[in-house]
């Protein structure tokens, strides 16, 4: 259908108008549909109509909730920094704040009881490593880095898959 | 020092490791942590007195050991608190962390509290569910900063006249750099009418038991140097000082009250304290301190009395102290 009003581009709307028993329609373009709307809204407007009553509000999108700066892949507690306020939800939030932590206690292991002669040197247990690789995914994400979350997967899914077949 | 102080305790803080921390809100996680906590604890502990979160809504706990324990912790569900009178030795459960081993004491004695709160940890151990550690940080605490072997000694001390000449604030900017957390024990009002002080190491990273009692008794020997520094300047023997009337009228409200709020009861008490130490009533101070049994509503709950005769029982009670019975 051709618009009615320009007789040139094609028609995506139709106005229906309903006068006591009698029904008209235009179909108009957008174009016209909109400078339709505007000599409506100055007709209105002549009339002693505000704009704001006549014209429709606009919405504004809200924006995007911006994304902590750190966040735990267990419980999920966001983290924007550490302090002596900051509250952690699981044991592994340590490891969502692990830079901080290290920049505030140094990244030794403690000289007290709690570092046994028992503790392992060599490489992490698998386990350790995947959960290690998840956070680092995680972390990547939150920054944007997504080439670099990417990557990350691709190395969980080869070591999951690796994981199954032992 | 040791005037000045007048409860130690020996803490130490611990989480599960496969459980939320106590601030989140789980109930599962909560539930669970407690369950496992009162189990190991009744047994290590057979004598305990316990109470649950509904007896500590309803009841509280004495003043003194109320002070030690998180703001509104009255209001947490799934909390406990378990305490065995003639040791000292208890512990708070879900109040801020999963468990907070306690030894409750003389400040004297803070060697030995710190060897029975360790000792406590290990008869309650329970090897199939180990806390929350890392190498690198610790025992983890629900506020990170805590985190290290979770060992705290705080005391309670009445400092009135660094609280009069509001000396406090700087003091704690001072210990602060030294790792030592220095704060009023004040009302929820905000207000401190007793002037007392908990003194405690802020932190236990990479500190061994030792050097976290030398580092609080050190801070406390401090703080009961300024003090009686500054007792010795105002509380003039003569009674021609303001502070030392205010000794008298507070002994004279005291012995012949017959209705007193627990603000009003810390306020003269206080007064009465620092008159103690410094010489002008000649009060034994156990008894003295022996009166804060009754500072806060928690002898009278027990009794199941009508609160609207708390103020009436706790004057009758002091002046019965006092002046054996008049």
């Amino acid at each position: 259908m051709i618009c009615e009003v320009c007789h040139q581009k094609h028609a995506d709307i139709v106005f229906k108008t309903v006068t006591g028993d009698q029904v008209a329609t235009k179909a108009m373009c957008l174009a016209c549909a909109h400078s339709m709307q505007q000599d409506m809204v100055k007709m209105f407007m002549a009339l002693g109509f505000r704009r704001d009553q006549v014209e429709e509000p606009r919405i504004q999108e809200e924006p995007a909730p911006a994304m902590p700066r750190y966040l735990c892949t267990q419980c999920g507690r966001p983290y924007e920094g550490l302090d002596e306020h900051t509250m952690a939800g699981c044991a592994a939030c340590y490891d969502a704040m692990r830079e901080e932590l290290d920049a505030v206690f140094g990244s030794k292991p403690q000289d007290s009881a709690l570092a046994t002669e028992e503790a392992p040197v060599e490489a992490v247990p698998q386990e350790d490593a995947l959960s290690q690789l998840r956070y680092r995914m995680m972390e990547a994400v939150i920054k944007e880095r997504f080439e670099e979350a990417a990557r990350l997967r691709d190395q969980i899914n080869r070591l999951e898959l690796a994981e199954g077949q032992t | 020092m040791y005037n000045f102080v007048l409860l130690a305790e020996a803490s130490l803080r611990r989480n599960y490791q496969d459980l939320r921390f106590c601030p989140q809100d789980d109930r599962e996680d909560l539930a669970r942590s407690s369950q496992r906590s009162l189990t190991r604890l009744q047994e290590a502990l057979p004598q305990a007195q316990y109470l649950d979160a509904g007896g500590l809504r309803a009841f509280g706990l004495p003043y003194l050991r109320e002070l030690l324990l998180p703001r509104g912790y009255r209001r947490l569900e799934e909390a406990g608190w378990l305490l065995e009178e003639h040791s000292g030795l208890g512990a708070a459960i879900n109040m801020d962390e999963h468990i907070v081993f306690k030894a409750l004491g003389d400040a004297r004695q803070a060697d030995e509290l710190l060897k029975g709160v360790r000792q406590l940890e290990g008869k309650a151990l329970d090897p199939q569910h180990p806390y929350a550690q890392n190498p690198a940080y610790g025992y983890l605490s629900y506020k990170p900063v805590l985190s290290g072997s979770g060992l705290h000694l705080g005391l309670i001390m009445h400092l009135p006249m660094l609280h009069f000449l509001k000396q406090a604030r700087f003091m704690a900017r001072g210990f602060l750099e030294e790792g030592i957390q220095f704060k009023g024990l004040s009302l929820p009002d905000g207000r401190n009418p007793a002037k007392l002080f908990l003194l405690t190491n802020s932190g236990s990273h990479r500190l061994d038991d030792q050097a976290i009692s030398q580092r609080v008794v050190d801070a406390a020997q401090d703080a009961a140097r300024k003090e009686q520094a500054l007792q010795q300047r105002a509380l003039n023997r003569s009674g021609q000082t303001s502070l030392t009337e205010q000794v008298w009228r507070s002994y004279g409200i005291l012995r012949y009250a017959r209705r007193l709020t627990s603000s009003d009861f810390l306020t003269h008490w206080s007064n009465l304290r620092l008159g103690v130490q410094g010489g002008i009533l000649p009060l034994d101070p156990l008894t003295l301190d022996g009166l804060l049994h009754y500072a806060n509503d928690y002898a009278f709950l027990r009794e199941g009395l009508d609160p609207k005769t708390f103020a009436f029982r706790r004057a009758d009670e002091v002046r019965r102290t006092l002046s054996g019975g008049i």
